[in-house]
């Protein structure tokens, strides 16, 4: 018999202004599993990882975590039961340091008394700066640091919630072979310390490298899931990729 | 803060307050001055109670709404009951709280102008309700006669805060220093960073763990609150209360000016802004100048934003 599985997510839907962006997905995924989502623009990644963190709430649907229902908890209660996220486009505190935006998850991203006492913040934010390769940048303000060094940033930051899910909104895009290298190792040292992974990888840099299984969606529906090599051959995912159905530009960020 | 920063913080505040402390005890001061800088001591507490909404990210344009509430909730208590003034400056700040906590949870959905506007709007149901209930608040006419601070006893010394002034410049001093301290609490503390992260990406913050309604609630309840007792005081050294005085936007607006000047990110900015501009005005501007006193007012702040655009209180620091 299978274990129970760490994230549960059955029939999960999602309207914006009467339009339906997420048609009942199903996903589960269990501990220390990496799954990728991948999918056109638009087919609704960032609005599962939304919904699954609590930034817009269902209109169908549930998500259970580690057997628990959490579905239309506030984003802090969601992150205090220990799912944390990255934003696709980063959304570093301008005004703090890189190491202050790390503390802010150290500090608040379990409940106050669950936080061990006296423990010093500074070095473990210096600590998971280094591990995303920010050493050196622990005083640059957020606003200063480049763009990829803000998504590297993003997830030093949600590492500090020392969460048993993590959900990692494209941080390879855009990135070099060397860095997407770096952040595939990355993603397999996280993985091999117990933390599950959800990906959000449009453009395929990470997902065949580290993947344990993948799930396609297209407008808000899933098209294909199982191993990367079923799904990336699967015929209605080379449709949804090459056949540009979705003249409708944006990245499915919510705004 | 950097070490070096600290001890320069600590011996500038130490010097602005041995100077406000001991300058009225040489002698040469006046009456006036005294009672205008306990004035500049009460709107500075409305100025710093305004600024812990700012500093969750949100601009209030309706602080009249809780600064009127405290002084007709202090004036009527006062009037019908007879209650001391202890229990009409806290029944001042409860009713402005309890406003404010019906508005945060009213206008959580509300950000930037929207907000600004809301709030702006939220003066107007107070203000006409006093203006209207006349059997009960006596309408635009007011309430005249309340019950002046009383005397209380400083190490075995009576002091009549109504017609003793520096008994009530130190009183009201003492309030102010409350209120920056808990201003000093809503940047240094654990909230504070709560209400930093809020304030620099609210959606961010969230992810991160950090409860965005909590925070705001409890920054807009504890500003509100603050204020209601500045109104309650307000009508007690007044004498009187009415809706057009203490609903007034000026009072809304003023906190606006004194905290952008001050410096709304150090916690004694917000009070430095309101006693420097409101001393200025009243002991300088308003005597030099009776009729274009406003006029020289404008270029102060224009002067000011444009060589301090972080606020004076930005001027003593550490250049980085």
């Amino acid at each position: 018999m299978a274990r129970a599985p760490i994230l549960d997510i059955q029939g999960l839907a999602v309207k914006f202004n009467g339009r339906r962006v997420l048609k009942g997905i199903h996903l589960s995924v269990e501990q220390g599993e990496i799954v990728s989502l991948i999918g056109p623009n638009g087919a609704g990644k960032t609005t599962l990882f939304n919904a699954i963190t609590g930034l817009v709430r269902p209109s169908a649907g549930s998500v259970r975590f580690c057997g628990e229902d959490i579905t239309g908890w506030p984003a802090h209660r969601i992150c205090w039961a220990g799912i944390a996220r990255t934003f696709q486009i980063a959304r570093p505190f301008p005004e703090m340091t890189a190491e202050e935006n790390v503390r802010i998850g150290i500090w608040f991203g379990k409940r106050k008394k669950e936080l061990p006492r006296s423990r010093n913040t500074r070095e473990e934010a210096r600590r998971l700066l280094h591990l995303v390769g920010l050493e050196g940048k622990e005083e640059t303000p957020g606003r200063e640091l480049t763009l990829s060094e803000q998504r590297r940033l993003e997830v030093a930051r949600a590492l500090a919630t020392a969460p048993r899910l993590l959900l990692l909104d494209e941080i390879a895009a855009g990135l070099s072979p060397q860095a997407v290298s770096h952040a595939a190792r990355l993603v397999r040292a996280l993985r091999d310390q117990g933390t599950t992974i959800l990906l959000i990888d449009h453009f395929l840099n990470l997902t065949a490298r580290v993947s344990d299984r993948l799930l396609a969606l297209d407008q808000g529906e899933t098209i294909a899931e199982g191993s990367p090599a079923q799904v990336l051959h699967h015929p209605e995912v080379l449709s949804a990729y090459l056949g540009e159905r979705h003249p409708h530009t944006g990245s499915g960020e919510i705004p | 803060m950097k070490k070096e920063g600290l001890r320069r913080h600590l011996l500038w505040t130490l010097v602005v307050l041995l100077a406000l402390g001991l300058w009225p005890l040489g002698g040469w001061h006046t009456l006036l001055v005294c009672r205008v800088l306990g004035f500049a001591f009460l709107f500075a507490m409305v100025t710093v109670a305004w600024n812990l909404v700012a500093l969750s990210g949100l601009i209030s344009l309706g602080h009249a709404a809780y600064f009127g509430l405290g002084a007709y909730a202090a004036a009527l208590l006062d009037h019908y009951s007879g209650a001391q003034v202890p229990v009409t400056l806290a029944v001042a700040g409860l009713s402005a709280a309890a406003y404010g906590a019906v508005l945060a949870v009213a206008f959580q959905r509300l950000r930037a102008a929207s907000y600004a506007l809301a709030t702006l709007a939220s003066v107007e149901i107070p203000k006409v309700i006093a203006d209207n209930w006349e059997s009960f608040t006596f309408g635009s006419l007011g309430l005249v006669g309340t019950r002046p601070l009383p005397t209380i006893s400083v190490a075995g010394f009576a002091v009549d805060l109504s017609h003793n002034i520096m008994g009530q410049y130190y009183f009201l001093m003492t309030f102010l220093a409350v209120a920056c301290a808990i201003h000093a609490l809503a940047i240094h503390s654990r909230w504070g960073w709560a209400l930093r992260a809020v304030r620099e990406d609210e959606r961010a913050a969230a992810v991160l763990g950090v409860d965005v309604f909590a925070t705001r609630f409890t920054a807009t309840v504890l500003s509100a609150a603050l204020t209601g007792v500045c109104g309650g005081l307000y009508a007690h050294l007044m004498g009187m209360t009415e809706p057009d005085l203490v609903f007034n936007l000026h009072i809304s607006a003023m906190p606006l000016v004194f905290a952008i000047l001050g410096g709304r990110f150090r916690w004694y900015g917000p009070a430095a802004g309101a006693l420097v501009l409101y001393s200025v005005d009243q002991l300088v501007l308003h005597p030099w100048l009776p009729a274009g006193h406003a006029a020289v007012y404008g270029l102060v702040i224009m002067v000011i934003l444009l060589f301090f655009p972080k606020g004076i209180g930005s001027w003593p620091a550490p250049r980085s």
